[in-house]
Protein backbone atom coordinates (compact mmCIF):
# COMPACT_ATOMS: atom_id res chain seq x y z
CA UNK A 1 0.00 0.00 0.00
CA UNK A 2 1.81 3.53 -0.91
CA UNK A 3 2.61 6.02 1.83
CA UNK A 4 -0.33 9.06 1.73
CA UNK A 5 0.23 11.96 3.47
CA UNK A 6 -1.71 13.24 6.96
CA UNK A 7 -5.22 13.34 6.84
CA UNK A 8 -6.84 16.95 5.20
CA UNK A 9 -10.56 16.56 5.28
CA UNK A 10 -13.30 14.47 6.73
CA UNK A 11 -16.71 14.88 6.71
CA UNK A 12 -19.44 12.00 7.74
CA UNK A 13 -22.16 12.64 5.20
CA UNK A 14 -25.26 11.66 6.24
CA UNK A 15 -28.58 10.79 4.73
CA UNK A 16 -28.85 11.65 2.27
CA UNK A 17 -26.58 14.35 1.68
CA UNK A 18 -23.31 15.24 0.29
CA UNK A 19 -20.04 16.90 -0.29
CA UNK A 20 -18.02 18.45 -2.87
CA UNK A 21 -14.21 18.47 -1.57
CA UNK A 22 -11.51 19.31 -3.27
CA UNK A 23 -9.09 16.54 -3.71
CA UNK A 24 -5.72 17.85 -5.58
CA UNK A 25 -3.47 16.10 -7.94
CA UNK A 26 -1.75 13.05 -5.77
CA UNK A 27 -3.86 13.84 -2.59
CA UNK A 28 -6.46 10.33 -2.03
CA UNK A 29 -10.20 10.36 -1.46
CA UNK A 30 -11.34 7.89 0.69
CA UNK A 31 -15.18 6.59 0.95
CA UNK A 32 -15.76 4.25 4.08
CA UNK A 33 -18.50 2.44 4.68
CA UNK A 34 -19.39 4.19 8.14
CA UNK A 35 -21.92 0.92 8.72
CA UNK A 36 -22.03 -0.93 5.66
CA UNK A 37 -24.66 -1.66 2.80
CA UNK A 38 -25.00 1.42 1.19
CA UNK A 39 -24.40 1.96 -2.00
CA UNK A 40 -22.11 5.74 -2.91
CA UNK A 41 -22.87 8.07 -6.47
CA UNK A 42 -19.71 9.82 -6.75
CA UNK A 43 -18.97 12.85 -9.26
CA UNK A 44 -15.96 14.47 -10.00
CA UNK A 45 -14.73 17.55 -11.83
CA UNK A 46 -11.39 19.46 -13.07
CA UNK A 47 -11.53 21.78 -10.20
CA UNK A 48 -9.72 24.43 -12.81
CA UNK A 49 -11.90 23.54 -15.83
CA UNK A 50 -15.57 22.29 -14.88
CA UNK A 51 -16.42 21.11 -18.32
CA UNK A 52 -13.42 18.41 -17.99
CA UNK A 53 -15.52 15.95 -15.65
CA UNK A 54 -15.16 12.17 -14.97
CA UNK A 55 -16.44 10.26 -18.16
CA UNK A 56 -18.28 7.39 -17.08
CA UNK A 57 -18.62 5.92 -20.79
CA UNK A 58 -14.75 6.52 -20.94
CA UNK A 59 -13.49 4.67 -18.20
CA UNK A 60 -16.31 2.06 -19.07
CA UNK A 61 -14.97 1.44 -22.67
CA UNK A 62 -11.37 1.63 -21.19
CA UNK A 63 -11.67 -0.96 -18.34
CA UNK A 64 -14.80 -2.74 -18.29
CA UNK A 65 -18.15 -2.60 -16.74
CA UNK A 66 -17.25 -2.61 -13.74
CA UNK A 67 -13.34 -0.70 -12.23
CA UNK A 68 -11.73 -2.30 -10.28
CA UNK A 69 -8.19 -1.83 -8.16
CA UNK A 70 -5.47 -0.66 -10.15
CA UNK A 71 -7.73 0.50 -13.14
CA UNK A 72 -7.70 4.18 -13.76
CA UNK A 73 -11.05 6.37 -13.89
CA UNK A 74 -10.74 8.78 -16.94
CA UNK A 75 -12.16 11.88 -17.71
CA UNK A 76 -14.88 12.68 -20.85
CA UNK A 77 -13.60 12.00 -24.05
CA UNK A 78 -13.36 15.78 -25.32
CA UNK A 79 -10.22 15.62 -22.87
CA UNK A 80 -9.73 11.54 -22.04
CA UNK A 81 -7.31 12.16 -19.56
CA UNK A 82 -6.83 10.12 -16.44
CA UNK A 83 -8.84 11.94 -13.15
CA UNK A 84 -8.03 9.01 -10.80
CA UNK A 85 -6.69 6.06 -10.26
CA UNK A 86 -8.07 3.58 -8.07
CA UNK A 87 -5.43 2.31 -5.04
CA UNK A 88 -7.33 0.27 -3.05
CA UNK A 89 -10.75 -0.98 -3.15
CA UNK A 90 -12.55 -3.41 -0.30
CA UNK A 91 -13.61 -6.80 -2.15
CA UNK A 92 -17.10 -5.93 -1.05
CA UNK A 93 -17.20 -3.19 -3.44
CA UNK A 94 -18.69 -3.63 -6.29
CA UNK A 95 -18.63 -0.69 -8.79
CA UNK A 96 -20.99 -0.12 -11.91
CA UNK A 97 -20.38 1.69 -14.90
CA UNK A 98 -24.16 1.70 -15.93
CA UNK A 99 -26.67 2.79 -13.77
CA UNK A 100 -26.01 6.43 -14.18
CA UNK A 101 -27.79 8.01 -11.32
CA UNK A 102 -31.20 8.12 -9.84
CA UNK A 103 -33.73 10.57 -10.18
CA UNK A 104 -36.84 11.90 -8.12
CA UNK A 105 -39.02 11.11 -11.13
CA UNK A 106 -38.43 7.14 -10.84
CA UNK A 107 -40.12 7.06 -7.43
CA UNK A 108 -42.97 9.72 -8.06
CA UNK A 109 -44.33 7.68 -10.98
CA UNK A 110 -43.92 4.35 -8.55
CA UNK A 111 -46.04 6.47 -5.95
CA UNK A 112 -43.67 7.83 -3.40
CA UNK A 113 -43.97 11.63 -4.45
CA UNK A 114 -40.65 13.40 -4.05
CA UNK A 115 -38.30 11.09 -2.85
CA UNK A 116 -34.31 11.46 -2.05
CA UNK A 117 -32.41 10.53 -5.18
CA UNK A 118 -29.01 11.03 -6.33
CA UNK A 119 -29.34 13.66 -9.08
CA UNK A 120 -31.10 15.76 -6.92
CA UNK A 121 -28.25 15.44 -3.87
CA UNK A 122 -25.45 15.73 -5.78
CA UNK A 123 -26.60 18.93 -7.81
CA UNK A 124 -27.30 20.16 -3.73
CA UNK A 125 -23.37 19.47 -3.45
CA UNK A 126 -22.07 21.07 -6.26
CA UNK A 127 -24.09 23.72 -5.58
CA UNK A 128 -21.80 24.96 -3.32
CA UNK A 129 -19.31 25.80 -6.00
CA UNK A 130 -22.05 27.98 -8.43
CA UNK A 131 -22.42 24.23 -10.60
CA UNK A 132 -26.44 23.64 -11.47
CA UNK A 133 -28.40 20.48 -11.48
CA UNK A 134 -27.37 20.19 -15.58
CA UNK A 135 -23.66 19.45 -14.76
CA UNK A 136 -24.05 16.33 -12.33
CA UNK A 137 -22.94 13.33 -14.85
CA UNK A 138 -23.57 9.90 -14.45
CA UNK A 139 -21.85 8.06 -11.67
CA UNK A 140 -18.67 5.61 -10.72
CA UNK A 141 -21.30 3.72 -8.11
CA UNK A 142 -19.16 1.75 -5.55
CA UNK A 143 -21.03 -0.64 -3.58
CA UNK A 144 -24.13 -1.03 -6.39
CA UNK A 145 -24.17 -5.06 -6.73
CA UNK A 146 -25.63 -4.68 -10.14
CA UNK A 147 -26.55 -7.91 -12.86
CA UNK A 148 -27.32 -8.30 -16.54
CA UNK A 149 -28.88 -11.01 -18.09
CA UNK A 150 -27.99 -12.34 -21.36
CA UNK A 151 -30.67 -9.88 -23.10
CA UNK A 152 -29.53 -7.09 -21.17
CA UNK A 153 -31.85 -6.53 -19.00
CA UNK A 154 -30.27 -4.24 -15.94
CA UNK A 155 -30.86 -5.30 -12.15
CA UNK A 156 -29.41 -4.80 -8.59
CA UNK A 157 -28.71 -7.21 -6.17
CA UNK A 158 -27.85 -7.24 -2.30
CA UNK A 159 -25.74 -4.77 -1.01
CA UNK A 160 -22.55 -6.35 0.23
CA UNK A 161 -20.61 -3.56 1.77
CA UNK A 162 -19.80 -4.10 5.07
CA UNK A 163 -18.82 -1.51 7.79
CA UNK A 164 -15.61 -0.35 7.59
CA UNK A 165 -15.36 -0.97 3.96
CA UNK A 166 -13.32 1.39 1.67
CA UNK A 167 -11.64 2.51 -1.30
CA UNK A 168 -9.40 4.75 -2.56
CA UNK A 169 -8.99 7.16 -5.20
CA UNK A 170 -5.41 8.85 -6.04
CA UNK A 171 -6.52 12.28 -7.93
CA UNK A 172 -4.19 12.30 -11.06
CA UNK A 173 -5.29 15.88 -11.39
CA UNK A 174 -6.82 18.60 -9.11
CA UNK A 175 -10.27 17.67 -8.72
CA UNK A 176 -13.44 18.64 -7.23
CA UNK A 177 -14.61 15.29 -5.51
CA UNK A 178 -18.48 14.51 -5.03
CA UNK A 179 -19.33 11.40 -2.82
CA UNK A 180 -23.12 10.99 -2.00
CA UNK A 181 -24.75 7.98 -0.43
CA UNK A 182 -27.15 6.90 -3.15
CA UNK A 183 -31.18 8.44 -2.34
CA UNK A 184 -32.88 4.95 -3.92
CA UNK A 185 -31.29 2.55 -1.18
CA UNK A 186 -34.03 2.62 1.11
CA UNK A 187 -36.81 1.10 -1.45
CA UNK A 188 -34.48 -1.44 -3.03
CA UNK A 189 -31.59 -3.74 -2.51
CA UNK A 190 -29.15 -1.17 -3.97
CA UNK A 191 -28.52 -0.38 -0.19
CA UNK A 192 -30.41 -3.10 1.24
CA UNK A 193 -33.44 -1.45 1.92
CA UNK A 194 -32.11 1.42 4.04
CA UNK A 195 -30.28 4.73 4.04
CA UNK A 196 -27.37 4.58 5.45
CA UNK A 197 -24.09 7.03 6.13
CA UNK A 198 -20.71 7.43 4.70
CA UNK A 199 -17.56 9.01 5.80
CA UNK A 200 -15.44 10.22 3.22
CA UNK A 201 -11.56 11.67 4.12
CA UNK A 202 -8.99 13.33 2.11
CA UNK A 203 -5.16 12.30 2.30
CA UNK A 204 -2.33 14.82 1.36
CA UNK A 205 -0.29 14.12 -1.16
CA UNK A 206 3.18 12.00 -0.36
CA UNK A 207 6.20 11.39 -2.54
CA UNK A 208 5.18 8.04 -3.21
CA UNK A 209 1.58 9.57 -4.03
CA UNK A 210 2.74 11.68 -6.09
CA UNK A 211 5.42 9.21 -7.59
CA UNK A 212 2.62 7.06 -8.86
CA UNK A 213 0.80 10.50 -10.37
CA UNK A 214 3.85 10.47 -12.56
CA UNK A 215 3.99 7.04 -13.70
CA UNK A 216 0.25 7.43 -14.48
CA UNK A 217 0.74 10.47 -16.39
CA UNK A 218 3.99 9.24 -18.54
CA UNK A 219 1.89 6.13 -19.75
CA UNK A 220 -1.85 7.34 -20.18
CA UNK A 221 -0.56 11.15 -21.31
CA UNK A 222 0.86 12.81 -24.93
CA UNK A 223 -1.76 11.02 -27.30
CA UNK A 224 -3.75 12.72 -29.90
CA UNK A 225 -7.13 13.78 -29.11
CA UNK A 226 -6.04 14.36 -25.09
CA UNK A 227 -7.02 18.05 -26.29
CA UNK A 228 -7.15 20.93 -23.73
CA UNK A 229 -9.85 23.65 -24.85
CA UNK A 230 -7.14 25.61 -26.28
CA UNK A 231 -6.96 23.46 -29.08
CA UNK A 232 -10.94 23.19 -29.63
CA UNK A 233 -12.29 24.78 -32.95
CA UNK A 234 -15.35 26.44 -30.68
CA UNK A 235 -13.64 26.41 -27.26
CA UNK A 236 -15.98 29.51 -25.81
CA UNK A 237 -18.57 28.10 -23.40
CA UNK A 238 -21.78 29.19 -24.65
CA UNK A 239 -23.27 31.98 -21.80
CA UNK A 240 -27.24 31.54 -23.02
CA UNK A 241 -29.30 28.18 -23.11
CA UNK A 242 -30.81 29.35 -26.98
CA UNK A 243 -29.08 27.69 -29.68
CA UNK A 244 -28.91 29.55 -32.55
CA UNK A 245 -27.07 28.48 -36.36
CA UNK A 246 -23.75 29.99 -36.50
CA UNK A 247 -23.79 30.85 -40.26
CA UNK A 248 -19.91 31.04 -40.84
CA UNK A 249 -19.40 28.08 -38.72
CA UNK A 250 -17.50 25.74 -41.28
CA UNK A 251 -16.81 22.27 -39.35
CA UNK A 252 -13.58 20.28 -39.61
CA UNK A 253 -13.86 16.56 -39.45
CA UNK A 254 -11.03 14.09 -38.65
CA UNK A 255 -9.16 12.96 -41.45
CA UNK A 256 -11.64 14.31 -44.21
CA UNK A 257 -12.80 12.81 -46.26
CA UNK A 258 -11.60 9.29 -46.40
CA UNK A 259 -9.66 7.91 -49.26
CA UNK A 260 -8.94 4.91 -50.51
CA UNK A 261 -5.64 3.27 -52.04
CA UNK A 262 -6.04 0.43 -54.00
CA UNK A 263 -2.85 -2.19 -53.34
CA UNK A 264 -2.79 -5.12 -55.76
CA UNK A 265 -1.60 -8.50 -53.85
CA UNK A 266 -0.74 -11.36 -55.68
CA UNK A 267 -1.63 -14.37 -54.45
CA UNK A 268 -1.08 -18.21 -55.37
CA UNK A 269 -3.74 -20.81 -56.06
CA UNK A 270 -3.15 -22.35 -53.36
CA UNK A 271 -2.97 -18.99 -51.00
CA UNK A 272 -6.44 -18.14 -52.98
CA UNK A 273 -8.16 -20.72 -51.91
CA UNK A 274 -7.33 -21.11 -48.16
CA UNK A 275 -8.73 -17.11 -48.49
CA UNK A 276 -11.54 -18.16 -49.52
CA UNK A 277 -12.03 -20.19 -46.73
CA UNK A 278 -12.36 -17.63 -44.79
CA UNK A 279 -14.64 -15.64 -47.05
CA UNK A 280 -16.65 -19.26 -46.76
CA UNK A 281 -16.37 -18.65 -43.26
CA UNK A 282 -17.63 -15.48 -42.41
CA UNK A 283 -14.55 -13.42 -41.95
CA UNK A 284 -15.10 -10.69 -45.22
CA UNK A 285 -17.47 -10.94 -48.08
CA UNK A 286 -14.79 -11.25 -50.55
CA UNK A 287 -10.66 -12.33 -50.95
CA UNK A 288 -9.98 -8.09 -51.16
CA UNK A 289 -11.99 -7.52 -47.86
CA UNK A 290 -10.37 -10.54 -45.84
CA UNK A 291 -6.95 -9.76 -46.86
CA UNK A 292 -7.12 -6.34 -45.56
CA UNK A 293 -8.81 -7.69 -42.51
CA UNK A 294 -6.40 -10.21 -42.33
CA UNK A 295 -3.61 -7.42 -42.42
CA UNK A 296 -4.75 -5.37 -40.14
CA UNK A 297 -5.84 -8.07 -37.33
CA UNK A 298 -2.36 -9.51 -37.55
CA UNK A 299 -0.97 -6.41 -37.02
CA UNK A 300 -3.15 -5.30 -33.97
CA UNK A 301 -1.72 -8.73 -33.05
CA UNK A 302 1.77 -8.70 -33.36
CA UNK A 303 2.68 -5.02 -33.44
CA UNK A 304 0.63 -2.71 -31.27
CA UNK A 305 1.63 -1.15 -28.48
CA UNK A 306 -0.11 -2.00 -24.92
CA UNK A 307 -2.71 -3.65 -27.03
CA UNK A 308 -4.62 -5.74 -24.79
CA UNK A 309 -5.60 -9.68 -26.20
CA UNK A 310 -9.11 -9.94 -27.09
CA UNK B 1 9.04 -13.30 -45.36
CA UNK B 2 7.50 -15.46 -47.96
CA UNK B 3 8.12 -15.35 -51.52
CA UNK B 4 6.11 -14.38 -54.25
CA UNK B 5 3.81 -17.24 -55.59
CA UNK B 6 4.88 -18.43 -58.60
CA UNK B 7 2.23 -20.41 -59.82
CA UNK B 8 -0.92 -19.19 -61.13
CA UNK B 9 -0.74 -16.13 -59.18
CA UNK B 10 -3.62 -14.06 -59.22
CA UNK B 11 -4.13 -10.79 -58.61
CA UNK B 12 -6.89 -9.13 -55.79
CA UNK B 13 -6.54 -5.27 -55.63
CA UNK B 14 -7.43 -4.60 -51.58
CA UNK B 15 -8.47 -1.23 -50.56
CA UNK B 16 -6.29 0.77 -47.41
CA UNK B 17 -7.67 4.17 -45.97
CA UNK B 18 -5.02 6.55 -45.33
CA UNK B 19 -5.97 5.55 -41.56
CA UNK B 20 -5.48 1.86 -42.29
CA UNK B 21 -2.14 2.88 -44.34
CA UNK B 22 -0.22 3.98 -41.90
CA UNK B 23 0.24 0.36 -40.97
CA UNK B 24 1.55 -0.59 -43.89
CA UNK B 25 3.99 2.95 -43.47
CA UNK B 26 5.43 1.55 -40.41
CA UNK B 27 5.83 -1.77 -41.54
CA UNK B 28 7.96 -0.43 -44.88
CA UNK B 29 9.62 1.85 -42.21
CA UNK B 30 10.35 -1.44 -39.98
CA UNK B 31 12.05 -3.67 -43.18
CA UNK B 32 11.01 -6.98 -42.21
CA UNK B 33 8.12 -7.93 -44.65
CA UNK B 34 9.22 -6.05 -47.54
CA UNK B 35 9.92 -2.61 -49.45
CA UNK B 36 6.32 -2.53 -51.30
CA UNK B 37 3.01 -1.98 -50.45
CA UNK B 38 2.24 -5.04 -52.26
CA UNK B 39 4.96 -7.39 -50.96
CA UNK B 40 3.66 -5.70 -47.43
CA UNK B 41 0.48 -6.98 -47.49
CA UNK B 42 1.29 -10.02 -49.22
CA UNK B 43 3.45 -11.27 -46.09
CA UNK B 44 1.37 -10.01 -43.41
CA UNK B 45 -1.49 -11.46 -44.92
CA UNK B 46 0.11 -14.74 -45.22
CA UNK B 47 1.99 -14.90 -41.67
CA UNK B 48 -2.06 -14.41 -40.72
CA UNK B 49 -3.41 -17.52 -42.11
CA UNK B 50 -0.51 -19.15 -40.77
CA UNK B 51 -1.28 -17.77 -37.11
CA UNK B 52 -5.34 -18.83 -37.83
CA UNK B 53 -3.75 -21.90 -38.61
CA UNK B 54 -5.25 -21.83 -42.23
Amino acid sequence: MLQYGPLKTEVLLQPVSGKALPVLRGEVIRIIQEEGGQCVDFNAFNLHDYKEYLGVSNTRSRNAFRVKKGDIIWSVSSRDRPMFVILEIAETCRTDLLGGRCRASLFDRRGYGLHTNCQDTLSAAIGEYDLTPDDVHDSLNLWMNTEWDSVGRYFTLQNTGRKGDYVDLLATIDTLSVAAPCGSGDLGWTSNFALRPIRVQVFEAADETLARVKEIERQNTGFKGQRTPDEFKVNKIKADRELRRNQSYVPEFVNYPIINKSIRVPLSTDELAKTNQLVSAGLGRDAAEVIRIGAILWYMRNREPGRRSR
Amino acid sequence: MADSPSDGAQIIEVTFNQQQYVIIEKLKAEGQFGRTDEEIVRNIFLEFLRQEGV
